[in-house]
């Protein structure tokens, strides 16, 4: 059974009154499928993650028991001279409990310019927000800590990954 | 940081190892320091006192730390569960959901100073989920002393990290307590672990 995109990012069954669902093999499948249970459900098991690390670290997130938003917001970093937003970023991660977005780069360190320039036109434009970048060293040796191996850089399949 | 052969006995630096960042001399001295800066803090709270580490890591420097604290104290140990990623092998082995407490302190924190002994604070989330327990037991004071800290990688900020050994670069560090897979705990040293071994 193909998984089923239930609600937006950043909600769990506990914020949507009235709503269950059950899990099968990591999937939410909602009570009208069939068989259901009152598990309150992660963000992490009904968000579509662009790499399978952002799930591992969503994964982390949920079990230090940090409160996170997957792409919740998009910032305007550049506009046509007709007004109209150019250029946008959007972070990945945003840590509701510590007001702070995390963006992870899976890339290898020479291809991460880009990145780091949209960051740093981001921190211009935007000085009250905090966010931390995690490049691919970063993420392995923070997943490493866990027994967790980051893949290389992958080809995003149609819906995203599935934590 | 210095190529490892130079500094340890033939041997006796693990293949895995790149080179060693602090050497045991300079481990030595700088938690010297640290027991001399926090004595002389803690002096004036006379009994009480309460030092305790997190396990596994910790244990090393609380050892050395605590023998370079000239102070009487209570000392204890606290162990948590840390994250385990699901074996896609064994789906039914479902592994804890949360962090919890394995080993809880035996010794009374309330009305008392404590002082929290980490091996490396990185991106904070272990410490802050032990900081928000201890405050709810209403110490008289908190503040934590760690061997390493990763400033560029925290995600919990305004912890309460009052003594830093060393600002840790952003490799992979292993021994003098730190693990890489239950190993390297028994360098006398603080190396950097190859890439190979946990990057690819």
């Amino acid at each position: 059974m193909p998984p089923i995109a239930i609600e937006p990012p950043g909600l769990t069954s506990a914020t949507l009154p009235g709503r269950t669902f059950r899990v099968s093999r990591g999937r939410a499948i909602p009570k009208w499928a069939g068989r259901f249970s009152r598990k309150v459900l992660d963000p992490w098991q009904f968000t579509r993650f662009a790499h399978p690390a952002e799930a591992e670290f969503a994964r982390v997130l949920d079990f230090y028991r940090v409160r996170w938003r997957y792409e919740p917001r998009q910032f305007a970093l550049e506009w046509h001279p007709d007004g109209t937003t150019a250029k946008m970023f959007a972070p990945d991660f945003y840590l509701t409990d510590f007001d702070l977005y995390a963006e992870l780069t899976t890339q290898k360190q020479a291809l991460v310019t880009r990145k780091t320039a949209k960051l740093r036109r981001l921190r211009e434009l935007y000085p009250d927000i905090n966010i931390r970048l995690f490049y691919r060293k970063d993420l392995q040796r923070f997943l490493a800590r866990f027994g967790i191996q980051v893949a290389s850089q992958t080809v995003t399949p149609p819906g995203g990954f599935v934590g | 940081m210095k190529p490892a052969a130079t500094l340890a006995p033939p041997g006796y630096v693990p293949n895995s190892i790149a080179g060693i960042l602090y050497s045991p001399e300079e481990i030595a001295q700088r938690v010297r320091e640290l027991g001399q800066q926090i004595t002389r803090d803690y002096a004036p709270v006379g009994r009480d006192l309460v030092a305790f580490g997190i396990l596994k890591g910790v244990l090393p420097f609380q050892a050395d730390l605590m023998r370079a604290i000239d102070l009487p104290l209570r000392s204890d140990v606290m162990t948590i569960a840390g994250y385990r990623p699901p074996n896609p092998d064994a789906p039914e082995q479902r592994p804890p959901g949360s962090v919890r407490i394995t080993k809880d302190l035996d010794v009374s924190v309330t009305d008392r100073h404590v002082l929290v002994i980490e091996d490396m604070v990185d991106t904070g989330l272990t410490l802050n989920f032990i900081l928000k327990l201890l405050r709810q037991r209403r110490p008289a004071s908190l503040a934590v002393v760690t061997l390493l800290s990763r400033e560029a990688q925290r995600l919990v900020t305004n912890l309460p990290i009052r003594y830093i050994g060393f600002e840790a670069p952003a490799d992979f560090l292993v021994g003098y307590g730190l693990d890489f897979q239950e190993q390297f705990r028994n360098l006398p040293y603080v190396g950097v672990l190859k890439n190979e071994m946990y990057g690819n």
